[in-house]
Order: C-alpha cells, then structure tokens, then sequence
C-alpha cells in the first residue's frame, strides 16, 4: 500500500492496493487524515516519526495499526519517507503492507509454546516421577525384565523433556527473545570442558576423542553458555551418529574468524537429508535401534546461536563417510566488542523511543595491578566484580559486558538522574567487595555515565566518551 | 525428622512427590491450593516448603509474598518447583526471596540435591 500526505496527514493519493485493503473510496479521501486512521494507542508514536521524518527528509521504519472503513484493524509496517513537491514545500509517503495475519499468527505461537510447556511438562513429571519410583524398587522389588521396560520408559521421558526444552528454545530464538551475554572466553577451555562431559558415552561405545587446536588458547567475546550449547549438539549428534572410528575436534585461528570443526567417521548423511540439515524437524532417515535419538531441532538451533554471534555454520557429509560441521565466529576486538553490545541495546532503545545509559567502571592502573597481584588474580578479581554488578542489577534487560579492565552496565530506558542512583548502589557493592578482600587502598576504579541520546548522539560518540 | 511442605494444585503430583520424600525418610506435609498451604506452613511450620508456581487464585508469587511477610514463616526456605520456561524466571524468584527452583520434570537426583544443600545431608 503507498499512501502520500501532507505534513498535516491530510491524504493527498493512495495507491489502488491501499483503497482495496482499507475499503475508502475516492470520495472518502478527501475528508481522511493519515493520523486518525491510526488505532488511538500507536499515533503519539506515528506522529513523532511524522515530525522527525519532516523534519530531516531521513526515511523511518513505520508500524502501527490502521482501522479500515468498516472497522477492521489492519496492522501494518513499512516505512516514511519525504518528497519535494516544489521549492518550498514537500509531503510525505508511507510505504506499507498488512501484517495483521502474520502478527496474530506470531502471538498464537507464543500463547501456544507457553501453554505447552506447562501442559506437558505437569503429566510428564507424573510419568517419569512414577516409573522413577517403581525402577528405584520403592514400591517393592521388580523383575529384571521390568527394569528393562521401566529404564525404556525413563529415556522416552527425558527424550520428551528434551524435545519440549528444544522447541522452547526454537522458538524464543526465532521470536529474538534470546540476547547474547558475552564475555571474554576461552574457546579451547569450552571445547575441553564439553569433550570432558562426553568421555564416558564415547568410552563405552568405543569411540576416540581426537583434538587439534592451535594455538592452545583462542579468546573471543562470545556468550558462553550458547557456544557450549552448540559445541554439546554437535558432538552429541557426532556421537549417535558414529559406531566406529573417532570424533576430532579442531579449533583454528582463519584470518579473522576462528573456525570450529567437529568431525567424525560416521554413517554420513546422504546428499538428499543433507540440503535439509539445518531445517526444523528434519531428522536423516537412518536406523538405528532403540536408545537415544536426535530431536530434529538441534542444528537448527545451532545454526540460530551462531548466526546470533554473526558467525557461519556448514555441514559436509556423504553417506558411508562421515560428517564434519564447522563454523566460523567473528574475531572481535575490544571496542568492535562493546560496539556491537551497546549497539544492540541502542537499537531497541530508539525503536521504543527510550533513552539508554550507559554506566562505566575503568580500573586504573591495570598494568601496575597485574605486576603486583598476577595476571590470573587480576582476571578473576574482575570477573568476580562483574558477577557482584550482574547480582545487584534489578532487570533482566539490564546487561553488563566487561573487557580485561573495564567493566560495562547497559540500563535500557533509564535517564541519567535514574543511572546516577544505580552507579551510586553499584560503586557501593564494589567497595563492599574490595573493603573485603582488603584491596581498597591498592585498587582504584574511575566510575562514570554517558547517557544516550542526552549526552552522546550515535554509537561512536558514546563509545569516545568511554575511552577518554 | 525434618518436615516439608508440598504446595501443588496436581494432586498427582503431590502424591509422587510425597511418596519419593517419604522414602528417603522426610516428614511431608501437603496442600492443594496457596492459602490451604499458607494454613499449614503457619501451623505446622516445616523446614522447607516446595511451592508450585502456577496455580489457580492464589498462586506461587503470591503465597511465596505471604510467607515472605508473616513473621511465623518468613525464615522457612522456599523451593520454586514449577514448569515455567526456564532459566526466564529463575532471577525473579530468587530476589522475591525463594531459596531455590526445581523445575518440572525433575530428576530424584535434582530434587535431593537442592533439598540437601539446603536441609543438610541428614532427613
């Protein structure tokens, strides 16, 4: 639908598709304005895009919900933009398609993903609790053969608890409820510690856990439970999939992405599954015979996390000889880092038309402190700090991000009075901290707040305020 | 004997709940909705309450707000036991005062393990 009207709202031409969809004829337009036709709740926010795109001729992304003429609502987004209509004057368009259909159909997804994990999860607690205390012989003591039968029982639950935790995660991801928590990691330490997790179930099917990773620690700003949880899929999924031979691990720095390849000498995918790997749903036709099977989300998921880390993820396979999938994470230095951490905070700040704060702890004299106490003392004591920050923070949405020495609280829809009182709760649990391991007089930290869009109009002034 | 108060509106779920505490040798006490629960906790005051979360009328938040109030329960440890997504509510519960979350399906090795980190090892 394109609408055109003048600064006032006053229609000025609509489109064919727009008279179609809102149901006004040529006769209505004259007496129609832009705004009025926007459901009462959404046009303060219609009319501030209408300002600010007057006013600079930028184009806006536009979202609201429009009423036709015999009522219905209709949701709609697209964008404003602004048109010279001769020297002095201009008028603006918008450019917009119904989403009404897609929007209900998102919010039945959720109710309907919620309603499931609490309906399944209260009889299935029931039947696994059951069969548990039946196996476990509370009840009197069970044959042989029904231990057999009740362990099979217990499995299939777990598989269904984890196919409901699978579906959960599916689908949060794909509404982008799930932001990342980076932090500075080590991706050898998470790929051992994943690798260690593994040992027996490889041990007792007689597999072998080959690793290469050069240089013998990689570190990247990643969130570090959501690597684990792919580095877990894919080895787990190696491990079902392979009866003999071994399962490597290889970590590598390529230019400026680290790569990640899981390997094995497997069954392999044929070239038909293959092309729908990362689809929901799609397990690989294979037989196997009873135990632990896949849940057909957990590539999908993968590929979900790491492209959240703005990274690649591939698989390779043929039939008879074995799979390998790699993925690429982007190498980030520290202001990329905190760029891309304030950046996604800002982005939905301006979208909600918020202001965001950004509160900073520079440890100074760093280099001194890591003479003096060690480098490894150091790390911990400012990880330790950023997990007393992270404890104090009373939102979810409130974020901290750290570096070596500086540790970074993000407050979304905070104005700066408000971040002033929790930098001064926040500077309190540190000294608290540093009172208690009797660094006070050894450790100085220099607190400040840049509050966006106040004091610092885009990404790169912010970020200048904080290195200076 | 250490006593624990099971608060759930699935009577099935108290009765495996029940069963698996009493046979590594807790007391248990149950209760079918949050004010019946709040009665108990007030008259019999055990040491741990595992509390539903999503209950009709008064519900996990509330109950875990009235026992957090009443001077005669408010040091009795609360466990959320709930079929919530995960993980999203953990931090709320935990700075509404609850001393830990189980979530459903639970194995009996989570369940004792919260239960003893906070009780000790000793029923």
């Amino acid at each position: 639908m394109v609408q055109l009207f003048d600064p006032d709202g006053r229609i000025l031409e609509v489109n064919f598709a727009w008279k179609e969809s809102l149901e006004y004829t040529d006769e209505d337009l004259a007496h129609l304005n832009a705004l009025k036709m926007i459901r009462p709740e959404d046009q303060q926010e219609a009319k501030e895009v209408f300002r600010v795109v007057s006013k600079d001729g930028k184009p806006r992304r536009f979202r609201a919900t429009l009423f036709a003429k015999n009522g219905m609502e209709l949701a709609v987004e697209g964008i404003v933009g602004r048109l010279p209509v001769d020297k002095k004057s201009f008028a603006l368009f918008s450019i917009f398609h119904d989403v009404t259909l897609h929007r209900n159909y998102e919010q039945l997804k959720d109710e309907f993903v919620s309603t499931i994990s609490h309906e399944l999860r209260t009889p299935l607690t029931v039947v696994r609790e059951g069969a548990s205390q039946i196996r476990d012989e509370l009840l009197g003591p069970v044959s042989t053969d029904q231990k057999v039968l009740l362990d099979m029982i217990l499995q299939n639950s777990d598989r269904l608890g984890r196919i409901i935790e699978k579906l959960l995660d599916v689908s949060s991801l794909e509404a982008g409820k799930i932001h990342l928590h980076r932090t500075r990691c080590d991706l050898v330490g998470i790929a051992h510690s994943v690798i260690r997790s593994f040992k027996d179930a490889a041990k007792q099917k007689g597999l072998e856990f080959l690793t290469e990773f050069a240089p013998e620690k990689i570190e990247l700003y990643v969130d570090q439970e959501k690597i684990t949880q792919v580095l877990t899929n894919l080895i787990h999924n190696a491990l079902i999939f392979t009866e003999q031979g071994h399962i490597k691990v290889h970590l590598r720095i390529r230019e400026s992405f680290v790569e990640c390849k899981v390997s094995d000498t497997g069954k392999g995918i044929s070239k038909s599954d293959l092309a729908n790997a990362f689809q929901k749903f799609r397990q690989f036709s294979r037989e196997i015979g009873p135990g632990d099977r896949g849940t057909g989300l957990g590539l999908p998921i993968c590929k979900k996390l790491i492209e959240l880390h703005h990274g690649h993820i591939k698989i390779e396979s043929a039939a008879g000889k074995g799979t390998t999938v790699s993925f690429l994470l982007p190498q980030h230095t520290h202001r990329d880092f905190f760029k891309s951490a304030i950046s996604q905070a800002m982005t939905r700040c301006v979208e909600e038309r918020h202001s965001l704060s950004v509160i900073v702890f520079n440890i100074l004299d760093f280099e001194f402190l890591e003479e003096k106490f060690g480098a490894k003392q150091v790390e911990r004591a400012v990880s330790k700090m950023e997990q007393i920050i992270g404890a104090s923070l009373r939102r979810a949405a409130d974020i901290t991000v750290k570096n070596s020495k500086v540790i970074m609280v993000l407050l979304p829809d905070t104005a700066k009075e408000k971040a002033l009182v929790v930098l001064g709760r926040l500077s309190q649990v540190l000294e608290d901290y540093l009172t208690k391991e009797k660094k006070t007089g050894s450790v100085k930290i220099h607190s400040s707040v840049v509050c966006f869009p106040d004091e610092a109009k885009s990404l790169d002034e912010i970020l200048d305020k904080i290195y200076t | 004997m250490k006593k624990i108060l099971v608060i759930d509106d699935e009577p099935q779920i108290l009765w495996v709940a029940s069963t698996r505490l009493q046979a590594s040798g807790y007391a248990v006490s149950t209760a079918l909705s949050g004010e019946q629960g709040l009665k108990k906790a007030r008259q019999e005051v055990p040491d741990l309450v595992l509390l539903d979360h999503i209950m009709p009328e008064m519900n996990g938040d509330e109950t875990l707000e009235q026992l957090k109030k009443d001077p005669a329960t408010k040091n009795i440890p609360v466990i959320i036991f709930t079929a919530d997504e995960r993980r999203v509510h953990m931090g709320d519960y935990l700075s509404r005062g609850a001393a830990d979350c189980l979530f459903k399906p639970f194995t009996p090795d989570e369940l004792f393990s919260k239960i003893q980190r906070i009780l000790g090892t000793e029923p």
